[in-house]
Order: C-alpha cells, then sequence, then structure tokens
C-alpha cells in the first residue's frame, strides 16, 4: 500500500544537495492567494551528511527565499522528506515579503477578448493571503525590499535548483530587476548572444563573480578572457556580476564551456 | 451539416488580409519527415481584393515561403482561407532547393534525469536540417546569427492563425516552440509590411526602438539609461554618440515580447522629437556594447 503522506504547517524538511551537503526548508503558510499553494521558507547554509540540526536553532536561521510549491510532490520523489517541526514560523518576516507575479494578457471588456501586453508593465505583488495591488512598471520600492520572490507556484525541481544554487534558471521577468545570486561555491557556465553585435559570449562564474570569459564573433574568432588576462584585441572581461546576466543567457555545462576554452586558449597570442 | 472539405495536392487557397489585399498559396507536398505534414508554397505578390488573377498567373509567381501547416482547419474556420482552384504544377523542382531547419537542446538525451537537465538548456546545441520527404540530418551545435545558407525556412508545423500571420506579413511574432528559431532562419518579412520591434540590451541597459517598412529600418529610438533619448533614420545615421543599426529586419531574431505597437513606437519617437530641441548631450557618451566591444 502506498504510504499515506500528511504534511502539517511548521514541518521542517531536508533536501540533499548531492554534493555531501545538505539544506533546509519549513513548510509555514498556505496562501489563498496563490490557488492555497504551500508556502516555504529555505534557510540559508549547508550541512555536512551527518550534521544533526537542533530545529529550534534551524528557524531561527536566515531565511534565503519564500517560495510556493505543491509538498506532496518533492515527497513522493523523494526530492525532500521530513525531519522535524517547530511551531516557530517567522511569520512576521513572511508578512512583509513581497511576491510578484506579471501578466502577458489583460481582458479587454470592450472587445470581450484578452490582449496581449507587454508583461514588463504588468507586474502585480502580494503579500501572503492578502489581495494582488497592480503595480504595472517595476518599482524600487519592491525590487529593492530584501525579501522579493517570483510568486509563481514552483516545481519541486525549481525549489531543489534553487536551494542547491541559490537560484533558478527559470527565465522570469522578475530576474531583470531582483538580481540572482548563487551560493559562494556554485561554479555556473552560460552562454549570451547578443544579436545586435552578433558576439556570442560564454562566462563561467564563480558565485556571482566572473572568472573566464570566451567571446566568439560574427566572424568566426574566439577570444579568451580571464582574471589575470582581462582585455584582448580591443575587448574586455565582462565586469558585471551573475544576477546582471543570468536572466538572458542559457546554461552550458562546465564540459562544454572548458571544450571551447581549451581548444582557443593560447592560440590568439 | 457541415460541408465536407476536400483537399488535394495542386489546390490553390486564397487567404484575404483584411485590408483590402489577398494573396495565395498552393498545397504541393506532404513531407513524410514531418510525420506526413502538408507543405504550402506562399506566393508573394498581394492583389486587391477586386482583382481576379487566373491560377496560371498566380502559380508562375515568385514563391516568397515554404511553410507546413494543417491546410484542412484554415479552410474550414472564419478568417481563414479558401478554394479557387487547382494547378498540376506544383513547383516540386523549388520546393527541392528548399530546406527545413529546427532546433533542438538535447534535453530529450536518454540518461539520468537531473535537475541540470531541467536548467535552460544551451538551445542551439542541436539543429536539424532537412529536404522535403528525405531523412534530417544533425548539423548541431550552431551558432546563433550564423545563418543556414541557401533556401532556408523554419520547418516546424504551423496552425492555421499563425500561417495566415505569414501569408498577410511574411513572419509570425509570437513563438511558444521554436522560440530561437528566428536566431539560425532570417525572418521576411513582406515589403509593404511596417513592423516596429524593440529590445533592450542587458549589460548597458540601453533601449532600442525600431520601426522597419519591409525589411529597411526606417526609424530607430536609442533610451538612455539616464532617460536621454536619441532618434536616428538612414538620413541621419549618427548622433550624440549612437550610430544607426546597420542591419535588415531579419538580422536580428526577434522574441515574441519585442515585437511592439506602431502606438507604442510612436510615443517614444514622439518624446524624442520634443526632447531634441533641448541642447545637445555630451559628446563623448558611452556607447552601445556592440561598439565598445568592437573598439568602434
Amino acid at each position: 500500500m502506498a504510504k499515506r503522506i500528511v504534511t502539517k504547517i511548521g514541518d521542517i524538511f531536508c533536501v540533499e544537495l548531492g554534493n555531501g551537503y545538505k539544506s533546509y526548508f519549513q513548510y509555514i503558510a498556505n496562501d489563498m492567494t496563490q490557488l492555497n499553494s504551500s508556502v516555504i521558507r529555505a534557510f540559508v547554509g549547508r550541512y555536512p551528511m551527518d550534521y544533526q540540526p537542533d530545529m529550534d536553532k534551524l528557524v531561527k536561521s536566515e531565511v534565503a527565499f519564500y517560495a510556493h510549491t505543491v509538498l506532496r510532490i518533492g515527497l513522493v520523489g523523494d526530492h525532500w522528506y521530513k525531519v522535524g517541526k517547530s511551531k516557530d514560523l517567522g511569520l512576521d518576516e513572511l508578512a512583509s515579503a513581497w511576491f510578484v507575479g506579471e501578466s502577458p494578457t489583460v481582458y479587454n471588456p470592450e472587445t470581450d477578448k484578452f490582449d496581449d501586453v507587454d508583461p514588463l508593465e504588468h507586474f502585480y505583488v502580494w503579500h501572503c493571503n492578502e489581495s494582488h495591488i497592480p503595480i504595472g512598471k517595476m518599482t524600487p520600492e519592491i525590487s529593492e525590499s530584501p525579501m522579493t520572490t517570483n510568486g509563481s507556484v514552483l516545481s519541486w525541481f525549481r525549489i531543489v535548483e534553487r536551494i542547491k544554487y541559490g537560484y533558478t534558471s527559470a527565465d522570469l521577468y522578475l530576474n531583470r530587476y531582483v538580481k540572482q545570486k548563487p551560493w559562494p561555491w556554485v561554479e555556473s557556465y552560460l552562454t549570451y548572444f547578443d544579436r545586435m553585435a552578433r558576439l556570442r559570449y560564454y562566462f563561467h562564474f564563480k558565485g556571482e563573480k566572473i572568472c573566464r570569459e570566451v567571446i566568439r564573433t560574427s566572424d568566426g574568432n574566439f577570444i579568451n578572457l580571464s582574471e589575470n588576462d582581462p582585455e584582448k584585441d580591443g575587448y574586455a572581461l565582462f565586469t558585471g556580476s551573475f544576477g546582471d546576466i543570468s536572466w538572458c543567457a542559457w546554461n552550458v555545462t562546465g564540459e562544454k564551456f572548458n571544450t571551447i576554452w581549451d581548444k582557443h586558449h593560447g592560440k590568439e597570442s | 451539416m457541415a460541408k465536407r472539405v476536400k483537399i488535394k495536392i495542386g489546390d490553390v487557397f486564397c487567404q484575404e488580409h483584411g485590408d483590402g489585399h489577398k494573396s495565395y498559396f498552393q498545397y504541393i507536398a506532404d513531407d513524410s519527415e514531418k510525420d506526413g505534414c502538408p507543405v504550402i508554397r506562399i506566393f508573394k505578390t498581394r492583389y486587391a481584393v477586386s482583382e481576379n488573377p487566373g491560377i496560371e498567373d498566380v502559380i508562375s509567381s515568385e514563391v516568397g515561403l515554404y511553410v507546413h501547416t494543417d491546410v484542412v482547419s484554415g479552410s474550414e474556420f472564419g478568417g481563414g482561407w479558401y478554394k479557387v482552384g487547382e494547378s498540376a504544377d506544383l513547383g516540386l523542382d523549388g520546393l527541392a532547393l528548399a530546406r527545413f531547419v529546427e532546433l533542438g537542446d538535447k534535453s530529450g538525451d536518454e540518461g539520468e534525469w537531473s535537475i541540470d537537465k531541467l536548467s535552460r538548456l544551451d538551445p542551439y546545441e542541436e539543429c536539424f536540417v532537412w529536404r522535403c520527404d528525405e531523412p534530417r540530418e544533425n548539423i548541431g551545435p550552431v551558432n546563433p546569427g550564423d545563418w543556414i545558407a541557401g533556401d532556408a525556412f523554419d520547418g516546424s508545423v504551423y496552425l492555421w492563425p499563425k500561417t495566415v500571420e505569414l501569408i498577410k506579413t511574411g513572419y509570425i511574432t509570437q513563438r511558444i516552440e521554436m522560440a530561437l528559431i528566428d536566431d539560425i532562419v532570417k525572418r521576411r518579412a513582406w515589403p509593404w509590411v511596417d513592423s516596429y520591434t524593440s529590445l533592450i540590451d542587458p549589460l548597458t541597459k540601453f533601449q532600442y526602438y525600431f520601426h522597419f517598412h519591409g525589411d529597411n529600418l526606417v526609424c530607430e529610438v536609442i533610451e538612455k539609461p539616464d532617460g536621454n533619448t536619441v532618434c536616428l533614420s538612414p538620413d541621419k545615421p549618427i548622433a550624440d554618440g549612437c550610430s544607426l543599426f546597420d542591419g535588415k529586419f531579419g538580422d536580428i531574431g526577434w522574441r515574441s515580447h519585442e515585437f511592439i505597437g506602431k502606438e507604442k513606437f510612436e510615443s517614444v519617437s514622439d518624446k524624442c522629437e520634443q526632447a531634441s530641441t533641448a541642447p545637445a548631450g555630451n559628446g563623448g557618451f558611452l556607447r552601445g556594447l556592440r561598439d565598445r566591444l568592437c573598439g568602434r
């Protein structure tokens, strides 16, 4: 017989990160404004696999992010499991967290149809269990608030991804305004194509900081740049951080980046 | 009872544009490489609705696009096309030269399911190219902006409303699947079509607005992060440290949300004209990323 799954507000779950570490999150509320889905708070920090946390201390630790998800799917798939519970839910902090959504279409009562609109000009925000507030364009008040998160109900893998890396690679309009921050130990590899300049970039970040960059020019030449070698042939190493570029770039594997890097390393000079 | 529509290879259809014009296409083949999906050839010429060109004249005119689409459903729904005749001349020599293209990202590869595979993978890892009724070939990885040579066309199957859009303008704006195919296969706009687009350079935060007539750029407005705007055109290609985009409409793989309406473009260009009476900004202003990186 299938195991009966019961989740209660206050439950604490563990996510194994797969590299000898684990992290925790807590189920703290249901949000009627978002389909009555479960709201979780994920805690900052990764712990060795043999670590036994004190639940009361754990829930006092810093919150990494809030998110909406469906707990059951993660439990059935063994993507997380329950390790304890706490009555401390940190609801005061949750009450000040902004959830953000955007509308790609707007109902037009005159034509009785939905018109396509620019989602970047149709953001709405809400606090858990409160009504939506349409704000139009993103405002600094929202984007600079420390706890502003995408309010969509996220799949288990987006939750695990964010706990593991510090960011999710989902293409969120919000990430143009709220910068994504990988954990300092995370290596990320991205590719971005500048359509006007016809330049293709490959980036290697450690945490938020750029380590290496390969630029492919429109005539098929490659330029390798790094911290030690930041300028070459009129091109300069990207000076921004991971969050400046991540929302418009695509992931490549480290293997692919290294192949491209090695192929052209030392060739140009 | 609804009338049964019998459609066969060789049929010629008319699509009205809704602006007093119409144009034609012909159903010319079923592509076994795309599960037997019908292939049509869309003719470039548009006619006034009152004109009545002969079928032979229509099918001897220049072909603009080859497309996979469901011919039947477009003729059954309102707003779609209707049959006007048929011809045994299918122009298959032309079709034989057409190459169809699709992208893949290797996310379907066999192996263990992992978080990393569900992430936003590089979409240019796989690129499939085929000719009608011939097996596809993977030529990937490819680089965006390296256009597939020769007569290349997006090989995905178009639902009939998309095909209507294609017949009217030469391209489609909204893509859910194959969103990035326009980085590999150039969009084509019919010569009479006005297109308005906008994109932001994520690195410099410059916002660019474009007005194209056919494939050619008519006007470009650049909104700088400090709120200043610059208006450029072929008559005034350089101003305030910025230069006019030197490409055609199809040289940029526009994303769905980057197509803006005429009104939006005009609201920006109007603002720009008012501002141009103000004193010019400093000449040494940081130029767009393309200039900065290219050392121009």
